[in-house]
């Protein structure tokens, strides 16, 4: 259900640098239809908003909105995307095991008790929805303070803790990833329609931080923006193909999240064979295959280019937070290099 | 996003007007009846959902399902309403799939407010399926909510064909057509015919037809099984395999087991379980199915030479001495071998020496009286087969020899674990193709993996029929429509025939049903059959009986709309896997409205529109057929607890399930529930969880005035069977004439077929066989018989999951052949049978041997009205045009479309090839031993498409059909000629009703003979 701010009354005409209360109930009201939109996918009860979006996800396709934005097409990607191919959940980012459920579940769902939420209602708290949500909560007690002269900053502190402790910690890296999938592939209106929206968040995001003194590497951020330790997987000697996969597909290590379909479509342009299973498996299997054929480099350059593109979603994102996850992508590269050199020396015994 | 645009964004988050607010729809919460009208709708429970139970399977997999005894209240949430958590609350009714002959357990969740139909899932507790199901097991819900189905009952309006409907009401249909029947059965007994497909059920409408009296059972059996079934029951007296495929070591296929046939899902799953435990799958296939890509050892024979393969490999384990010896010896009919083997030895093409060493051991064997010698039998046996070698098979089959050799290798290390299969393929596309079961089983014999475990039991092992509460006697009567007298061997009914039958004069039907049949599309040669369903002298009324439209129906005089597997009571059993069950196909919504306390007076009240279920209507018309009991058939459908009224379904299966289903009415009482309670909770029951053997049973009492046969057939007094005697004891035996496994076949010798290649195990020429197959003339085998695992005929034309599966049937050809005809994939080719043509796209593909063109027979429906006659996303638009010289063309005018209904589904229909309708350029190919249409067919030119030939247009001259017809039938030998003792058919052999034997004598005036 969409929120009630989303359908209050509409306001006098905006002035052209709206007062502090209205940039709130803005934000409010974005990340209400943004979590709604990774939520539950386009709507028509949502689209009935987003028609009055400039700028929005419908974006500057030439053709009318109704006829660009098939519903039935979104909500497929939106099953797709976020079903299928990447989990929106911050766990899934930032946690060391990549596994949700865990102490980063927990972590979301103390802070939303201590803005006084429960559990949302139909996803775990560390879901994109639910914290878009979390967060159009808080700005929209912000405005609501702020409509009634009462003091905002202790809302606004938890606004600044929910942005530094979670949310811009991984959408970049989600956003990256969300390209990733939609780049390598010819992308239809309603793909693009997700690309839009999450483009869209992560800049609300880091306008929402510059205001609120969140977002930066001052001391209130302490080390926020750090990762997992990294590992290096090739250090151990008998480190085989499936160490080097179960490694690569750990957002955190890796720098990002390797997708079922872009593994899948590396092994379709290499024309090797793939196997069934997890990702950590299609990883494997691909990387055996291309033991088996000579092709290990190829399949680390194709990685590369994936890792590559992930860099430039995150460097076009003006925050510090996009640091770390572009750090871990070096590694990664570097860590590409030294397995495509022993494909090339053809050390099969250390690799396989 | 640039910084001015983020403004912008964030600015418009503030113009946005109430508009935004959204409608939440409401949910449902009384009864709906929307199939075929509208989409369902559910209710919203109360209850938080229940916890699902975990089964562990034999395999080790885990999977987990709803808590039998939490089925009559299920919750849990709408998984289409994902993320919002929507429960929903449901009670779980099981039934059987519909939509092949596997009998599959399936699981109805019917909405405890609406009763609408939510999904069906598999039933956990089905020991056949396991709770697990092919795609067209859910499909059940397509179907149900077709909005294309048939709801009300239909009465042709103008020509036969013409596509004119009235609707009518039941009792106007049922009036019309009972009084035709009694009509009909007051002057003759060959006057109705029941014609139908797949039957879906065990006894039921058979027990209704031999109480009308008359001979009126036809089957779709000689399209699909009957040489099988010849080749097993000749050896054995049951006519079917049934292989332990879980527990073999071994396991040899003639088919495409893990992807379709009988019984696809419930033995791919016992195949996998054997291939982890490390069994070997053999293959004998030229297509590279699924299932041969999946073996260890694929043998893609040329089509005809897999008798001859499997001899070759009999011969490897007799030469080398891995075989069964004492197997043989105790169970073959080895001593009528070497006592009267010799006179078809000698009439034998055999080379001379060949010969002379087989006749030199059944010479010297002395005769039955003086304890002939295994040993001899043994020399006559490796002689008799020597020329089977593994170059000689090589060469006639067109594969590597060193391919055969590893095949031997791995049916010698099964030991007695060989599993065993043929059913349709090799035996239904060859003459003499019931050679090649009977050579298959005598693998089995050889190895000792009869009825083993891991072995290849007999279906009457595995199969429980039950006896309903009283039994009609068997009729005084023959049909020659049916049976004539050319085919005295024939498993089953010559229906394929039946066109020409009535197109020669043989006869006609006063009442003709086709019940889930559609003989027009799925026969050979189709537009003898439109002729005969559009001529009301040969078929006064016809009444198709079907839940979807078809091509056959639009020439019907009534459509009569049936249930689909939610919407009938049928009960079922199959020979899956070693142990024996029965099982329950029921009304789901039926069963679902009373358990909520609601009174169901019959299944009407519950199923769409005016759907209504067979066993229902068969005890309604025939009730009405004999309304006063003069005729001596209302009886049978009498209550027993209500004399004077129709029995009911409750009545009905409560005595089954009481009184003749060993086992059940304890496990009933175990759980507090009526025996009928029990079915209607579970769905099914386990009479054997395995059944081995059991031809080794002793026969306890068997003592007395006894009579022994030569081969040890015991009889008493009254001659009736006691059992076989085996080394001094007792036994059940087998069910043939000499109890035994009849390698030798004295019927197949006394009924006109005495030679060689007939009465043992051998190898017969194949209407296809190279000789016969001009290659460089451009002549190719056209193998059309090939299945698809997600489509049944068409059964599932009306299923829209199923049909974005798959639902084109391009023809197969090697890139050998394609290079040699200048064709690539996509393009069009016109194939040219004896008797037509028809235009399919190519696929090019080395998934078919040179020489061999191939498709599928599932697809190529079509309509003759853009808005009736066929659901438009299943099949396409197309006219007929027919020439006064016996040609008929089907022109293809559109493929299919999507259309707007109630379910948004129709309209996003994106394909448009539904395939081509290839059966109807096929001629009839009648086998003149076991009567099954032999499906490949000589495609005598296939070339490139020109302009003007558009894909899916056929062309035949039905003058060429009745021409291949007489040219096949003249290989008969008739009973006429041939009948030992003046009857029509060997008395022991199966036919699905059997009438009195008075009835077997041969007719005074047989058709053709003056």
């Amino acid at each position: 259900m969409i929120p009630d701010r989303l359908a209050a009354a509409p306001l006098a005409p905006a002035p052209l640098v709206p007062p502090p209360g209205l940039q709130a109930l803005a934000r409010s009201r974005a990340y209400a239809l943004l979590g709604d939109l990774f939520g539950r996918g386009l709507r028509a009860e949502t689209l009935v908003a987003w028609r009055q979006v400039d700028g929005g996800i419908l974006g500057d396709d030439p053709a009318p909105a109704d006829v660009c934005v098939d519903l039935e097409a979104a909500a497929e990607a939106h099953t797709r995307f976020f079903v299928l191919e990447l989990p929106a959940f911050e766990g899934a980012f930032l946690a060391p095991d990549g596994l949700l459920g865990g102490a980063i579940t927990q972590s979301v769902r103390a802070a939303r008790t201590l803005a006084g939420l429960g559990d949302p209602v139909d996803v775990e708290p560390d879901h994109l929805a639910a914290e878009l949500a979390w967060l159009g909560f808080l700005c929209g007690a912000e405005a609501d303070a702020l409509r009634d002269g009462v003091d905002a900053g202790p809302i606004i502190g938890l606004q600044r803790a929910a942005l530094n402790t979670h949310l811009l910690r991984w959408v970049p890296a989600f956003v990256a990833a969300l390209d990733s999938i939609i780049g390598g592939e010819p992308a239809g209106a309603a793909d693009r329609v997700y690309q839009r929206g999450a483009n869209i968040a992560l800049q609300v995001l880091i306008e929402h931080a510059a205001v609120v003194g969140a977002g930066g590497d001052g001391p209130e951020a302490g080390s926020a923006w750090a990762l997992p330790v990294a590992t290096d997987v090739l250090e151990d000697p008998k480190a085989g193909l499936r160490a080097i996969a179960e490694h690569l597909v750990l957002p955190c290590q890796a720098g990002g999240y390797l997708t079922r379909g872009v593994i899948l479509r590396a092994a379709r342009r290499l024309e090797l064979p793939t196997t069934f299973g997890t990702r950590a498996d299609l990883l494997e299997g691909l990387l055996c295959a291309a033991a088996q054929y000579s092709m290990v480099a190829d399949v680390c350059r194709e990685l590369g280019i994936v890792v590559a593109g992930w860099a430039r979603t995150l460097e076009s994102a003006p925050t510090i937070a996009a640091t770390p996850w572009l750090d871990r992508g070096r590694r990664t590269q570097a860590l590409l290099a030294r397995v495509a050199a022993a494909g090339r020396a053809d050390d099969s015994d250390r690799l396989g | 996003m640039k910084e001015n645009a983020l403004e912008r964004f964030l600015g418009s988050m503030l113009r946005l007007s109430s508009s935004t607010a959204r409608a939440v729809p409401v949910a449902p919460t009384a009864e709906t009846n929307a199939a075929g009208t509208a989409m369902p709708t559910y209710s919203i429970a109360d209850q938080p959902p229940v916890d699902l139970t975990e089964v562990h399977h034999p395999d080790g997999r885990l999977s987990r399902y709803p808590p039998p005894e939490r089925w009559a209240d299920w919750v849990e949430y709408d998984g289409a309403k994902w993320p919002e958590r929507v429960p929903r609350r449901y009670t779980l009714v099981p039934t059987i799939c519909f939509n092949c002959e596997s009998a599959c357990g399936l699981l109805a969740y019917v909405d405890k407010s609406t009763f609408e139909v939510r999904k069906f899932e598999g039933n956990p507790a089905h020991p056949g399926s396991r709770g697990r199901n092919c795609a067209k097991g859910p499909a059940t819900h397509n179907q149900t909510y077709d909005p294309e189905r048939l709801l009300y009952p239909l009465k042709r309006v103008g020509e036969r064909g013409e596509g004119k409907w009235k609707r009518v009401s039941w009792e106007e249909a049922l009036t019309d057509i009972s009084s035709r029947m009694r009509e009909s059965r007051k002057v003759r007994r060959t006057g109705i015919m029941y014609h139908v497909g797949r039957p879906g059920e065990d006894h039921y409408t058979n027990r209704i037809i031999t109480a009308w009296g008359v001979d009126g059972h036809n089957s779709h059996t000689n399209i699909c099984s009957a040489a099988s079934r010849a080749g097993y029951a000749f050896w054995s007296g049951a006519d079917r395999p049934s292989p332990d495929h879980a527990n073999a070591r071994t396991v040899l296929l003639i088919s495409s087991h893990l992807e379709t046939g009988h019984y696809f899902n419930p033995h791919a799953q016992r195949i996998i379980e054997a291939k982890m435990n490390g069994a070997k799958v053999i293959t004998f296939d030229p297509r590279l199915s699924n299932t041969a890509a999946k073996s260890d050892c694929w043998l893609p024979t040329w089509p005809g030479s897999e008798a001859v393969v499997l001899l070759a490999i009999a011969n490897h384990l007799l030469q080398t001495g891995k075989w069964d010896r004492e197997f043989v010896r105790r169970w073959v009919n080895w001593k009528t071998f070497l006592h009267e083997g010799a006179a078809t030895v000698e009439a034998s093409s055999l080379p001379a020496a060949h010969k002379s060493a087989v006749l030199a051991a059944l010479h010297a064997a002395g005769d039955l009286t003086s304890a002939p010698d295994f040993g001899r039998f043994e020399v006559a046996l490796k002689a008799l087969y020597a020329g089977f070698t593994f170059e000689f098979a090589a060469a006639e089959a067109d594969v590597p020899v060193e391919r055969i050799e590893e095949a031997a290798r791995y049916v010698a290390q099964a030991g007695n674990r060989l599993a065993a299969h043929v059913w349709r393929s090799a035996s239904m596309g060859n003459r003499g193709g019931w050679q090649v079961a009977r050579c298959l089983f005598f693998l089995n014999v050889l190895t000792g993996s009869v009825g083993t475990e891991g072995g290849t039991s007999l279906n009457t092992w595995n199969k429980f029929v039950p006896r309903a509460y009283k039994s009609p006697p068997p009729f005084d009567a023959w049909n020659e429509l049916h049976m004539p007298h050319e085919y005295p061997l024939a498993f089953y009914e010559m229906s394929f025939l039946l066109p020409h039958f009535l197109d020669e004069g043989r006869g006609d039907i006063d009442v003709y049903f086709t019940r889930v049949y559609n003989p027009m599309w799925i026969n050979p040669d189709g537009f003898m059959w439109m002729q005969a369903l559009r001529d009301p002298e040969k078929i006064k009324c016809h009444v198709a009986l079907t839940p979807t439209w078809n091509e056959s129906a639009w020439f019907a005089d009534y459509v009569l709309p049936m249930g689909h597997a939610g919407e009938r009571h049928d009960l079922m059993s199959q020979e899956t896997h070693s142990g024996m069950w029965i099982g329950f196909r029921q009304p789901v919504r039926r069963v679902a409205m009373e358990r909520a306390g609601r009174v169901v007076k019959d299944t009407r009240e519950s199923n769409p529109g005016e759907v209504w279920e067979e066993a229902e209507f068969w005890v309604d018309l025939t009730w009405r057929m004999d309304p006063d009991g003069s005729l001596g058939i209302r009886q049978w459908v009498e209550s027993v607890a209500q004399p004077g009224t129709a029995v009911g379904q409750d009545e009905y299966w409560a005595w089954i399930f009481e009184n003749s289903v060993p086992g059940l009415p304890a496990a009933a009482k175990g759980e507090g529930l009526t025996p009928l309670g029990y079915m209607r909770k579970y769905g099914c029951f386990e009479l054997k969880e395995t059944n081995y053997l059991p031809y080794e049973h002793a026969v306890e009492g068997a003592t007395g005035s006894l009579h022994t046969g030569p081969e040890g057939l015991v009889t008493d007094a009254a001659g009736t069977r006691v059992g076989v005697e085996v080394d001094g004891v007792v036994r059940a035996g087998f069910a043939t004439p000499s109890g035994k496994l009849e390698f030798f076949s004295p019927t197949l010798r006394d009924w006109g077929w005495p030679e060689l290649e007939h009465t043992v195990p051998w190898t017969l020429e194949s209407h296809v066989h190279p000789r016969a197959i001009n290659r460089e003339k451009g002549e190719m085998i056209l193998l059309p018989n090939f299945r698809l695992p997600h489509l049944i005929h068409t059964r599932s034309a009306n299923a829209k999951w199923l049909y974005e599966i798959g639902h084109n049937n391009p023809v197969w050809i090697h890139p050998e052949d394609a290079t040699r005809l200048g064709v690539h994939t996509g393009e069009l080719l016109r194939v040219e049978t004896e008797i037509g043509w028809f235009v399919d796209r190519a696929w090019v593909t080395e998934g078919i041997k040179p020489g061999i063109i191939a498709m599928s027979h599932h697809l190529g429906r079509w309509r003759l009205q853009d808005d009736a006659g066929g659901n438009k996303g299943t099949t396409a638009l197309a006219s007929l045009d027919e020439d006064d010289k016996g040609g008929h063309t089907l022109h293809m005018l559109k493929g299919a479309t999507a259309w707007t209904s109630p379910d948004p589904d129709t309209a996003r229909i994106w394909w448009k090839d539904v395939g081509v309708h290839q059966n109807l350029t096929h001629a009839v190919q009648p086998d003149p031993v076991s009567g099954a249409h032999c499906w490949l067919q000589k495609a005598v030119s296939v070339r490139k498409a020109v302009p003007g030939e558009r894909h899916g247009d056929v062309h035949v001259d039905t003058m060429k059909s009745r021409e291949l017809y007489k040219r096949w039938i003249a290989l008969s030998r008739s009973a006429v000629d041939h009948s030992p003792n003046g009857e029509r058919r060997p008395h022991w052999l199966n036919r699905p009703l059997k009438p009195v034997r008075s009835a077997f004598k041969l007719p005074v005036k047989p058709f053709g003979r003056s």
